[in-house]
């Protein structure tokens, strides 16, 4: 019983520090960190899920579990290969819980088309958009890291849990079916056109 | 299938530095003319990274002090949560005993009350397997029955109660 008290009592202690200090990063430390990868972030998130909303409520989540993961950082890639992980994670646990594929390309266009000055651009924004709809969801993550983020292997490798050898059959075959897709898609719309 | 032109590394660091096609040497601007797969990868990489920008400039992502103070006070209250969750388990048990007291009290003094719980006397007893018929049975152990047969009925309840999270 006395042991048991002890260790609430310990807890208690713990949770009270952490009342104090609940992070091992700064405030400082995190707001520039923050800034410079939030909006790259917020990106990754809106492609892999297909889902701007998404990217607004899941953001949160993933600094949070990123504070509260206390776990040794070494430098800056390492911390945002982490920052990465956990959004991978946090899509896929979402994806998990919906099990329905939204319209990737349907609140990511409108945007596209205000922004865009040419026709043509939101044209290929959108075969795109649709193209990547048909990906599985691992080779999303994988050509938007490669691609667009310019991720080398190692870090993709981190981000998405995979060896760093497994990266390349697996991005070129992302590659071609995404190639295979585009051609498709402006095949038909060229026909439709 | 799975092999790729090895001049794949050069054209996407070209590429990612923002110098294709101006900024890249004629060579590299004449193998990718003649290499499928490398016009195929500048084809997707620009078409992504194109979109990448234009995802990141209408990106509306909250101030950095937002994310920082709703994190921090998310956290109080977990920890909050996580420090009194021993005591409420404490209260939660103390209330399923009190209330396994207080019928066992009520039958031993209250013959009425005893007559009432039979039912349950009868499902305590094939619970603990006694084969003494109610009838027979002494107040003091109808009473310790009837107070184990509550204590089924409560502590799940209480246990409940007790970690149940209001939404």
């Amino acid at each position: 019983m006395s042991n048991s008290t002890f260790t609430n009592v310990e807890r208690l202690a713990a949770a009270a520090r952490e009342l104090d200090a609940p992070f091992e990063m700064t405030e400082d430390a995190f707001r520039a960190f923050y800034d410079r990868t939030a909006r790259v972030l917020w990106a990754y998130i809106a492609r892999i899920t297909g889902d701007k909303q998404a990217a607004d409520d899941l953001l949160q989540e993933c600094y949070y579990r990123f504070l509260r993961a206390r776990v040794a950082i070494d430098d800056e890639a390492h911390r945002r290969n982490y920052l990465f992980r956990i959004a991978t994670n946090v899509a896929r646990d979402r994806h998990r819980r919906r099990r329905t594929s939204p319209d990737i390309g349907v609140a990511i266009d409108e945007s596209h088309g205000a922004d865009a000055g040419s026709s043509l651009r939101t044209e290929q924004a959108t075969d795109l958009h649709r193209a990547l709809t048909r990906l599985k969801r691992r080779e999303r993550e994988l050509l938007w890291l490669a691609y667009a983020q310019g991720s080398s292997h190692q870090e993709i490798g981190e981000t998405l849990g995979l060896k760093t050898g497994s990266i390349k059959p697996l991005l070129f075959r992302a590659r071609k079916k995404l190639a295979g897709l585009l051609s498709g898609t402006s095949r038909t719309g060229g026909a439709r056109g | 299938m799975g092999s790729a032109c090895d001049r794949e590394a050069e054209v996407l660091d070209t590429l990612q530095a923002s110098r294709w096609p101006a900024g890249s040497d004629d060579a590299l601007r004449l193998h990718v003319e003649s290499c499928h797969d490398c016009a195929e990868l500048v084809e997707l990489s620009l078409a992504l990274l194109q979109d990448h920008r234009a995802l990141v400039q209408a990106a509306h992502v909250p101030s950095s002090a937002i994310v920082w103070w709703r994190a921090q006070m998310r956290s109080r209250r977990e920890s909050a949560e996580q420090a009194t969750q021993p005591i409420s388990v404490i209260q939660g048990l103390a209330a399923a005993c009190a209330a396994g007291l207080l019928v066992a009290a009520a039958g031993y003094y209250n013959p009425a009350f005893r007559r009432a719980l039979a039912w349950s006397v009868d499902a305590a007893g094939s619970l603990i397997a006694s084969e003494s018929p109610v009838a027979t049975l002494e107040p003091v152990s109808l009473g310790i029955q009837a107070a184990i047969a509550v204590a089924i009925i409560v502590a799940p309840l209480a246990l409940y109660f007790t970690f149940h999270e209001e939404k």
